[in-house]
């Protein structure tokens, strides 16, 4: 199909149209919720389409305008940005369900629905971009809609929160911009393949400029991708958005600043950078940080969404972690965590969403005897937390698997040790919530699961996180060629 | 309240303040301009029509709406002149054997920017104009009436 080559820009400019169109028929709920999940439909579709395009024809460079590189604006769909898009619709549409016919818990669904499509248009065209002028706006277009979900709820602790949010936010943009102005100051291009030739000529001559530019842009996106100890900002901001907002926060917004970095390495400042400097080293530590402390901090939360938002942090390390070991296995582990953890972490906060609008209790310790009043929400939510434990069978299982040999393949042992030690501590505080749900004493709350209609997008995420444990190979031709772009 | 200084004012700086931003918006271009500029000097001048007429006359009020229509409007404009690229079998944003050039030097010489520039400029107008409307209000909407 020839014009299946528009589909990178198609994707963008329907979740745009739907955004900007939502307003004006914002009195008509029915209207609304069409607009709404008739633009995540037609996303996936083309995104679906668009990645088997990339796997068979390989990668797709599209000119906008018709106005060839380096001076016209180039979108760059290869194997990596293919996935991404394909997780991100995907993911994207199932909580477009949820924020559809879930519980209310914004006033304007109109406003609401505009913020989505925004920030999903933002994170398509993120990990699509050629540029780094177009990255740098897209970056900014999803941080200010991220901020904005979670402020709408417009409680006291959502308002102070993303507030919060907003000022890190910018101090990373502002990192962002700064990196971005020093690459093209010594290269000349924002093109990212322009800019890793001419850097194989300029770099040696203005190492100072490419230090300083790399350690602003790591600066930056490691605040917008909460990465430890840049977290701060999150589990607040997570944990007081609606509950539509903190699955896509936690499932999709922060690892699409590790794609995008990820491609920047790669595509714009090439693979010696790894070589000749100790970022892989960075990664590691940090990420060991993030699952030792991510993990600890979530076993003292009493909130059950503080709890995952904490686990959040986490499972970014985990993400990171396999950049850093850089074997093949580590990073095809690495890049199925996305998907992977985008999955579970969504169904888990949907599931706890609907907990608490059901039963009214945010606090794990009433949660005692929840279970059984409301077993199809529980199933769910035990389903999400098993996979982030790692039982085989479920998808966090072979994302650790991976990770683990990768580790083995990178000849250090002592992170394969880690994954273990941090999948005992995400079981330290993930089972002790199931066990006294199900077989604690019975509280006095009445709680009863919610209509279909409500629990069909937590069921569909539940499904995906058995589909994708127990066939891992349908990822494998994405995600193996994905790793082959670092590892040759 | 009633201010017939401020009406006779307006009645003059209204209207050259528009004309000045369609020339800036028309000449985007030819010349220093275009549509974020010549957007602001036209949401300037609602801005002045609103803090003139606003206590004088309920029927003089712009409307959430028509600021709405115009931001909407805007953006709509912008990505329907993308498809259109699509639509002729080119790509996205697509100008040269698109859209007719036109006479270079004059006003209807670059194909598709004069409209981009237009949907710009009703974007920024409506935006900077809704801005004030929100500041003006102050949180009105949150207690659903305005």
């Amino acid at each position: 199909m020839p014009s299946l080559i528009h589909a990178p820009v198609l994707i963008v400019a329907v979740l745009l149209l739907a955004a900007f169109v939502t307003p004006l028929i914002g009195k008509r709920p029915a209207t609304v919720n069409a607009v709404f999940l008739g633009a995540g439909l037609v996303a996936f579709v083309l995104s679906l389409s668009m990645t088997v395009r990339v796997l068979a024809q390989g990668t797709l460079s599209y000119p906008v305008g018709g106005w060839p590189a380096p001076y016209g604006i180039v979108v760059l769909v290869d194997v990596f940005a293919a996935y991404s898009s394909l997780v991100l619709a995907t993911v994207a549409l199932i909580i477009f369900w949820f924020a559809a016919f879930g519980p209310r818990e914004v006033r304007h669904n109109g406003a609401y629905f505009t913020l989505i499509l925004l920030l999903t248009a933002a994170m398509q065209g993120m990990v699509m971009a050629g540029d780094l002028f177009n990255l740098f706006v897209f970056i900014e277009i999803s941080s200010l809609a991220a901020i904005a979900i979670i402020a709408i709820k417009g409680t006291k602790e959502s308002v102070e929160a993303s507030f919060r949010y907003l000022v890190l936010s910018a101090l990373g943009s502002g990192g962002l911009l700064f990196g971005i102005a020093l690459i093209f100051m010594i290269t000349g291009h924002l093109n990212m393949d322009y800019i890793r030739t001419t850097l194989t000529v300029t770099a040696e001559q203005y190492p100072l400029n490419l230090l300083t530019s790399i350690g602003l842009m790591g600066v930056g996106f490691g605040v917008k991708a909460a990465l430890f100890p840049m977290h701060v900002w999150l589990p607040d901001a997570h944990s007081n958005a609606p509950t539509a907002s903190s699955a896509l926060l936690s499932g999709l917004v922060v690892k699409v600043y590790i794609i995008a970095l990820m491609r920047i390495t790669y595509l714009a400042l090439g693979l010696e950078i790894f070589e000749l400097l100790p970022i892989r080293h960075l990664f590691l530590a940090l990420s060991t940080g993030a699952l030792i402390v991510g993990s600890v901090f979530a076993m003292v939360q009493d909130n059950v969404k503080r709890l995952l938002a904490f686990s959040t942090v986490a499972q970014v390390g985990y993400i990171f972690l396999g950049f850093g070991l850089f074997s093949q296995r580590a990073i095809e582990g690495g890049v199925l965590h996305i998907l992977n953890h985008a999955v579970m972490k969504s169904l888990l906060f949907l599931a706890a969403g609907v907990i608490i609008h059901q039963s009214g209790i945010k606090r794990l310790s009433q949660f005692s005897g929840l279970g059984r009043k409301m077993p199809l929400t529980f199933v769910a939510f035990t389903i999400g937390a098993m996979s982030m434990v790692g039982v085989p069978g479920t998808a966090g299982f072979i994302s650790k698997l991976y990770l683990a040999l990768g580790a083995l393949d990178a000849d250090m042992l002592i992170f394969a040790i880690l994954i273990l030690i941090s999948s005992l501590l995400n079981a330290a505080y993930y089972f002790p919530i199931i066990i006294s749900a199900f077989f604690g004493k019975e509280s006095d709350a009445g709680a009863t699961d919610p209509a279909f209609v409500v629990l069909a997008p937590v069921a569909v995420l539940a499904g995906m996180v058995f589909f994708f444990g127990l066939f891992p190979s349908i990822m494998v031709p994405l995600v193996r060629q994905t790793a082959l772009l670092f590892v040759r | 309240m009633h201010d017939m200084i401020l009406e006779m004012l307006g009645r003059v700086l209204i209207p050259a303040t528009q004309l000045f931003g369609a020339y800036i918006l028309f000449h985007g271009h030819l010349s220093p301009g275009g549509g974020f500029s010549g957007g602001t000097i036209i949401g300037a001048s609602f801005i002045f029509y609103s803090l003139v007429y606003r206590f004088s006359a309920k029927k003089h009020r712009l409307r959430h709406e028509t600021s709405l229509w115009f931001e909407i409007g805007g953006a709509l404009i912008y990505v329907g002149a993308g498809l259109v690229g699509i639509l002729f079998g080119r790509h996205f944003l697509t100008n040269q054997g698109v859209f007719p050039i036109g006479e270079p030097g004059r006003i209807w010489s670059s194909g598709m920017i004069l409209l981009v520039t237009l949907g710009i400029g009703a974007k920024v107008a409506g935006t900077v104009f809704k801005l004030f409307q929100e500041l003006l209000e102050g949180g009105a909407e949150q207690d659903g009436h305005h």
